[in-house]
């Protein structure tokens, strides 16, 4: 009795610090209710007298969310499955192998983490332009096909993998891509569902670079459809926090989604197995 | 676990398929002719949501009055992020047109992606950009005369003053004719305690900047840039030192005093509500501003007045334009699209059109025509009667007037924009320091420039 | 704690040459070569040469972009940067770790409050820095309004790289704290179980079990830290643009100052090569304690 009365004031304390930790959020959304003269008024003041849902209407009208989710969403199913497949790959080599120049190797991979993107950014322009890819879906991801990232970490979670389990795979004839693909890759699920999580948000997100590479409306994303609202003549902060409300929703699904894949004591059964 | 290697690799497959054959829909590239037959236009806008929606219904309006050219508009970002944009763009990418700032005439003029528009007005009968105000016309023109871009929404920078204040503390409006004295009014308004805040100032360079040319006082050597290429800033030399001296040493003052607001405070955070709150006494802005005064406090009274020069001997020359947007056409080589790209420009700067842009937007209209529309000065006189002012000041501003010429603007109104903020953080402190500062600034920036020239 | 880790390997039998492990990269190196190698390399070659404001060569020019960085007020530029990755750093770390140790039991609500936790990350930074300015502001700014004070946080020089530092900490917590609940949640529960039966009580179990299994997950993350401390830039441009009189002006928002609103190109190359080599220096640093800090199985 006494630890399940302990255990719902732990969990009531945690979710309180959450809420005290997304207060700005939670400050954008009443914003974003409150009528135009109302918000940044002085003194602040959270609940509006009259509530309205005019920014919301304003925003679903003008911007074609729906075109913008659509190229959004392409995008990703372009970026998220290559950065998986790709970092898998390279993470096992660096995790289970051992030859000449790895450590070399690996630094040069994580070396590129450390590149500031400004002075990369108009290059990859031009070389994008060289190829013909402005104002196309590759040219948008192309960038982003490899997450230094996630290979780092896939690397540490398949350094973690008890030996026994290649051991016992080995015994049993298993090569080394069939323990890939038959071990490897589904142990690390939890870890690929985080990278994805966070390729999602990355990729949602992003706005300079699909700005620069398209210049048709209709490829756009979400975000730079959100910032067409906030430029430096336009002061409506309705409108823009309308905005940034509906464009967190999506990423709020995929998080509750993708949360189910990050489980907990997969190693422990497949050892027992 | 066949399944999932075989799941991830129709995945991966079908996105890649996706990738490699997904190409642009919608609008066609610009340049090329589209289902009609009609030669596509594009033009890339810096205009938040709001504008753009009243520039998209001239330019349907456009594409309505004649069977041609088929323009379409497109959000770029910022006119700073156009400009980087353009620059890394090959030829056959351009759009046809693209916004930029007057200030910027100078980098445009040499730049390889921008087609002047004196060309296409040389072989146009109908004279129309003689209507244009002569000062507006000189921001948009290279050293020659000739001009490079046409104005699309002008604005220009100055005050935007609470009278009712400016009363009560003891003046009235007609005193008010240089910086000397309205610090005086600011700060009177302050010491009597009418108001939290006597002033504030713009945070990125253009206040010291318009000040400065204005009375035509040059920052660059070589007659400001008209006379070859400068070499360096003058703000330690002859009559721009005295003069920075001053406007500076006014400046100071109010900080010493602590009459200003936050030097760099958010605009739409903080400048704006205490102005629309009556709190504050000046509040240096451009005249677009105005439909963000009016929205935070629709009953709210305010006038505007242009920028004034520094104190009572200082020589009035009128108002170089710096700021507002203008259009300026693409070389992309294309002849058809580059004329289509011109009576688009033309069409815009019609007086009906004028008037139209300026009543829902803050700008003003440019050309007399414009201005005496009928549903403009009716707009105006309802909502926005200070925009006489601004009438009154492109009107009379001399022809010639030019600020610096350069291709580096931003390091100008950067240093004064340093200049500014260093004093204001530091009041009391050596002024000289702070100038010598500036000077290199620029310095340096000039000299990175000629090395690429040379 | 001092166990040698090793990898599970491909047993050395006789050191044979194996073409498979550089073929699994070749994939990835690919676009690498393409998008991030090639433009360094030419970042190198422009720091040593004049170029067009985007980057096309112009001519040779030897030392002269690098003599007039160490003319500059480079040091002071430093000290800001090393400021703010430290406070980046230490506070984004010791945050997504507390998150991610409260979160570390998956039981029924869990999904509630690891939803909070990681809710910053769903909201894009043009809108996240216009709340914050209201929090921020002088005159009937939230804090302001708490605290009862009217400093001007974002202008004042004192307190400005603070105050941003905290918004970039508040945004990236979120991404840490995702990759280090999975680094807690893997761990089996057995072993806590079999701990918990044995007498160990919470701050144990979290210490001497928790995290030593999670810690390369740990290891990752505070190398991601130590990266991103250094590169966060979209706050500082969003809240202060660099101001007040350059307070809050790192390297990274030099570079993007210098690069896209002064068009000097050449100038920002070796600015960004002067943060690589300072990123690189500190993570090889981080690295020499891998086998240290790290408990591979």
């Amino acid at each position: 009795m006494i630890r399940k009365t302990r255990q719902s004031i732990s969990l009531i304390l945690k979710i309180l610090l959450g809420v005290a930790y997304v207060t700005p959020i939670i400050l954008a959304v009443l914003f974003s209710f409150q009528p135009s003269e109302e918000i940044g008024a002085i003194p602040l003041h959270l609940i509006s007298d009259n509530p309205t849902l005019e920014h919301f209407k304003y925003v679903l009208e003008h911007i074609p969310v729906l075109k913008y989710l659509k190229n959004t969403f392409i995008m990703m199913l372009i970026c998220i499955p290559c950065q998986v497949f790709l970092a898998s790959l390279a993470a096992y080599s660096f995790a289970f192998f051992n030859y000449k120049g790895k450590e070399f190797l690996f630094s040069i991979y994580l070396a590129a983490m450390m590149i500031p993107g400004e002075v990369v950014i108009m290059t990859n322009y031009m070389t994008v332009q060289n190829l013909g890819l402005v104002d196309t879906y590759l040219g948008m991801t192309i960038t982003s096909l490899v997450g230094v990232t996630g290979i780092f970490m896939l690397r540490q979670n398949m350094k973690s993998l008890p030996k026994e389990l290649w051991e016992a795979a080995k015994v049993d004839g298993c090569k080394e891509m069939t323990y890939f693909f038959k071990v490897v890759f589904p142990l690390s699920t939890p870890v690929i569902s985080s990278m994805a999580i966070n390729s999602f948000i990355h990729v949602y997100n992003a706005y300079f670079w699909p700005m620069l590479v398209t210049s048709d409306d209709s490829m756009r994303t979400v975000q730079i459809g959100m910032a067409t609202l906030m430029l430096s003549d336009s002061s409506r902060y309705g409108e823009i926090l309308a905005g940034a409300v509906l464009c967190m929703i999506i990423p709020v699904i995929a998080f509750l989604i993708g949360q189910d894949y990050i489980i907990k004591g997969m190693t422990a059964g497949a050892v027992k197995s | 676990m066949k399944k999932m290697k075989k799941l991830l690799s129709i995945i991966l497959a079908g996105a890649l398929c996706l990738g490699l054959c997904a190409c642009g829909g919608g609008a066609g590239d610009s340049g090329d002719k589209n289902a009609d037959g009609k030669v596509e236009v594009v033009w890339w806008t810096s205009y938040s949501q709001e504008n753009m929606e009243y520039v998209n219904t001239m330019v349907n309006d456009f594409n309505t009055s004649q069977d041609k050219y088929h323009a379409t508009l497109v959000n770029q970002g910022s006119v700073s992020e156009i400009r980087t944009k353009l620059a890394g763009t090959k030829q056959e990418n351009l759009p046809s047109l693209f916004n930029g700032q007057p200030i910027t005439t100078g980098y445009y003029a040499s730049s390889s992606f921008t087609a002047p528009i004196q060309d296409f007005l040389d072989a146009d009968e109908d004279k129309w950009y003689d209507e244009i105000y002569d000062v507006v016309r000189t921001s948009y023109s290279d050293l020659d005369g000739n001009v490079i871009g046409a104005p699309c929404g002008v604005s220009c920078a100055g005050w935007f003053v609470n009278v009712e204040l400016v009363e009560q503390a003891g003046y009235s409006m007609d005193q008010i004719t240089n910086f000397e004295t309205l610090a005086e009014v600011a700060t009177a308004i302050k010491t009597k305690g009418l108001a939290d805040y006597g002033i504030v100032f713009g945070a990125n360079g253009v206040d010291l900047f318009d000040t400065l040319t204005l009375q035509g006082v040059d920052i660059l050597d070589k007659d400001n840039g008209y006379d070859g290429e400068a070499t360096k800033c003058i703000f330690g030399e002859g009559e721009t030192a005295k003069a920075l001296d001053k406007t500076l040493k006014i400046y100071g003052e109010l900080y010493k005093k602590d009459v200003a607001l936050t030097y760099g405070s958010d605009t739409n955070g903080e400048k704006v509500p205490q102005f629309a709150a009556g709190n504050l006494g000046f509040f240096y802005a451009t005249n677009s501003y105005a439909q963000r005064i009016i929205l935070r406090n629709p009953n709210f009274e305010f006038t505007f007045i242009p920028s004034v020069p520094t104190d009572a001997n200082g020589t009035y020359v009128g108002q170089a334009m710096s700021e507002g947007t203008g259009n300026y056409i693409c070389n992309t080589g294309n002849e058809e699209e580059m004329q289509g790209a011109y009576e688009l420009i033309k069409f815009i700067c019609k007086a009906e059109n004028q008037s139209y842009f300026a009543q829902n937007t803050g700008y003003v209209p440019y050309t007399e025509a414009g201005y005496n529309q009928e549903d403009y000065q009716a707009w105006m006189t309802a909502n926005f009667p200070a925009a006489a002012n601004v009438k009154e000041m492109l009107l009379t501003s001399a022809k010639d007037l030019r600020g610096p010429y350069t291709s580096i603007p931003n390091a100008l109104l950067s240093a004064c924009g340093s200049l500014y903020s260093d004093i204001a953080l530091d009041p009391t402190g050596n002024y000289s320091d702070f100038i010598q500062s500036a000077i290199e600034q620029i310095d340096e920036a000039i000299e990175i420039q000629a090395l690429r020239k040379q | 704690m001092g166990k040698k880790n090793k990898a599970v390997t491909v047993p050395r039998k006789k050191e044979k040459f194996r073409l498979l492990p550089y073929l699994l990269l070749v994939p990835s190196l690919i676009p690498f070569a393409c998008f991030t190698y090639y433009p360094f390399i030419k970042t190198i070659i422009s720091s040593f040469a004049i170029t067009t404001e985007t980057g096309e060569f112009i001519k040779w020019a030897g030392f002269t972009n690098w003599a007039r960085l160490f003319d500059s007020d480079l040091l002071e530029i430093l000290g800001i940067t090393f400021k703010f990755a430290a406070w980046n750093l230490v506070l984004t770390f010791s945050i997504a770790m507390v998150f991610a140790l409260i979160s570390a039991n998956k039981v029924k609500g869990s999904k509630i409050y690891q939803t909070l936790y990681a809710l910053p990350m769903a909201i894009a930074s043009s809108p996240a820095a216009a709340i914050w300015i209201f929090v921020y502001r002088e005159n009937g700014g939230i804090l302001n309004q708490i605290f009862g004070t009217k400093i001007a946080w974002l202008n004042n020089p004192d307190t400005a790289l603070f105050a941003v530092a905290l918004v970039t900490v508040w945004t990236h917590v979120a991404s840490s704290y995702i990759y280090l609940l999975v680094g807690f949640r893997n761990v089996s529960d057995d072993l806590i179980e079999a701990a918990r039966i044995d007498g160990a009580n919470a701050l144990v179990r979290t210490f001497k079990i928790m995290i030593p299994m999670a810690s390369p997950q740990i290891f990752f993350v505070l190398f991601l830290n130590i990266v991103n401390a250094f590169k966060a830039f979209a706050q500082i441009k969003l809240l202060t643009n660099g101001g007040p009189g350059g307070a809050t002006s790192t390297l990274i928002f030099e570079i993007y100052y210098r690069v896209m609103k002064h068009g000097q190109y050449e100038y920002g190359c070796c600015l960004a090569i002067v943060l690589f080599v300072v990123i690189f220096t500190i993570t090889r640093i981080q690295f020499l304690f891998e086998k240290r800090m790290v408990h591979y199985q």
